[in-house]
């Protein structure tokens, strides 16, 4: 049984989860599976570009050639907005004229008191807990602007489907990360290979940007991304926290 | 009519506010501009333009683009009229821009072009400070370069759309210390405004209160702390900033 917080109405709320994945909240049980969730922030969502190990060495020998002429020397981020946030079950739209579009599972981690300039050393301190994300992208053939046309589409965000306090994940740099479509597993990963730790991402945010509470951030996407299409479901599971189910739809059928 | 976001001993409230920017609360209270705490005048989604002014690009060594060149904002960055921001320590180079924003007035999908103006409820301003020390070539302009605590000013207020004869019209320009550093017209904007809309609510929900930051021209320069900004639209107003130390910023939110 975890604690969670889950956002029914509109607001989070305490419950409880166990493992055939029913939530309990207010004596009430919900079957997961069955329960479409709210968002579970209500902020823009900072995510961590190339963070991944396997990913940054696919790509290292490109950072010396234009447009980038050198490696990053300081961590990547960007910015997906509260156009692109979506919750568990929520429908993913695939703009008419495009075959594919890109999944991007993430662990996110979950604010829990105002952050700025906070050290690695006491990082941990200002986590409140962790969800599941996923980045939702287009083909994304660059890294040199920001990716705004093809990572900030309405829904292209879902989050949850709940959040699971801090305190139930004792070892968070060592958790699997699976996504499969379908019913299929396409890709498998582990938060041990995060370039920078947790700890070590809130050190360099919060060198410039205060988080506040309720902020989620999201520590990194996995190497080759998945390329799916109108019709698949798509379920990222985390391990001890549990799975994000989302399907993705012709823009078409849901304008 | 200007619509401004204000604290006035401690109580956030929604003003109006006069041509000398004297603000006037719901109870009919009248108030000074030096006697009140001018705050963002909305929190949505900042869709900033880079190199929207073919002046600027030509500064900075770029061509004009071919397509919106776009970056985001976020809350922590923005901060109200007469606030102070701060200048990194150690840094070589951080410039003001002054940038006319669309502010969104009601939800847009899909909009053409012709109907796109429908969709704005006004216009404020944005002091779009740059450390451009922090730039690379990652998802240019980084959020370390356009997104630091403070580093956003906008406001004083909205100013109703129909307010403004001709947004495409207007004299931009920077003064520090008094003195004028940049110059520019919104005339010679890359993408305008109704471009700008349909090129964005093709694949995003514009909501109300989002805003569109429609780049600066040429002009850029050091600012440092002690300097006092003020950038100014035509028509639409003055936003008045304060550059102040890394030290100062960071002790003064201690003792808040």
């Amino acid at each position: 049984m975890k604690k969670i917080r889950v956002n029914t109405d509109g607001a989070l709320r305490e419950a409880t989860v166990d493992e055939p994945a029913l939530i309990h909240l207010d004596g009430n049980t919900l079957g997961l599976a069955g329960t479409r969730l709210q968002p579970v922030t209500d902020q823009p969502v900072v995510c961590v570009a190339l963070n991944y190990a396997g990913h940054y060495e696919q790509l290292a020998d490109t950072f010396s050639h234009p447009p980038y002429k050198e490696p990053p020397r300081q961590p990547v981020f960007f910015i997906k907005p509260r156009n692109t946030l979506a919750g568990h079950l929520d429908e993913i739209p695939c703009p008419d004229g495009v075959d594919r579009i890109y999944t991007g599972a993430g662990l996110g981690f979950v604010i829990g008191r105002t952050a700025s300039r906070v050290s690695r050393e006491q990082g941990f301190d200002y986590v409140g807990g962790y969800t599941i994300y996923n980045d939702f992208s287009l083909a994304e053939d660059s890294y040199f602007r920001p990716p705004v046309t093809t990572k900030c589409l309405d829904g292209y965000g879902p989050a949850g489907p709940y959040i699971v306090d801090a305190e139930e994940i004792t070892a968070p740099h060592d958790l699997a990360i699976s996504t499969y479509v379908n019913g299929e597993l396409k890709q498998t990963a582990s938060t041990k290979d995060l370039r920078l730790t947790i700890p070590a991402i809130i050190e360099e945010l919060t060198e410039f940007m205060t988080l506040v509470p309720g902020a989620v951030v999201v520590s990194g996407f996995p190497p080759d991304r998945v390329a799916v299409q109108p019709g698949d479901e798509v379920r990222v599971e985390i391990e001890r926290i549990g799975s994000l189910i989302n399907r993705i739809v012709k823009e078409a059928d849901q304008l | 009519m200007k619509r401004a976001r204000v604290s006035i001993d401690n109580r956030i409230q929604q003003v109006v506010v006069n041509d000398d920017y004297s603000v006037v609360t719901e109870d009919g209270s009248t108030w000074q501009e030096d006697e009140i705490t001018w705050l963002p005048p909305q929190y949505g989604t900042v869709f900033a333009l880079g190199l929207n002014y073919v002046d600027h690009a030509a500064e900075l060594a770029f061509k004009a683009p071919e397509e919106p060149l776009l970056f985001l904002k976020t809350p922590n960055t923005f901060t109200g009229h007469r606030q102070r921001s701060y200048r990194p320590d150690n840094v070589e180079y951080m410039h003001y821009e002054a940038e006319l924003v669309a502010v969104i007035g009601k939800t847009a999908r899909g909009v053409k072009r012709g109907e796109a103006m429908d969709y704005v409820g006004g216009y404020t301003l944005c002091n779009d400070y740059a450390v451009r020390d922090y730039l690379e070539n990652y998802y240019r302009p980084n959020l370390r370069v356009k997104c630091r605590d403070s580093l956003s000013p906008l406001g004083p207020y909205i100013i109703d759309r129909d307010d403004i004869d001709d947004p495409h019209d207007l004299k931009l320009s920077t003064r520090v210390n008094g003195e004028l550093r940049q110059e520019g017209t919104t005339r010679d904007m890359v993408f305008d405004i109704p471009f700008l809309i349909e090129y964005l609510s093709a694949f995003t929900t514009l909501q109300p209160g989002d805003m569109i930051s429609t780049g600066t021209p040429k002009g850029l320069s050091d600012v440092r702390p002690g300097d006092e900004v003020v950038i100014e639209v035509e028509q639409v107003g003055r936003l008045i900033n304060y550059v102040i130390s890394e030290q100062e910023y960071f002790d003064e939110r201690a003792t808040c």
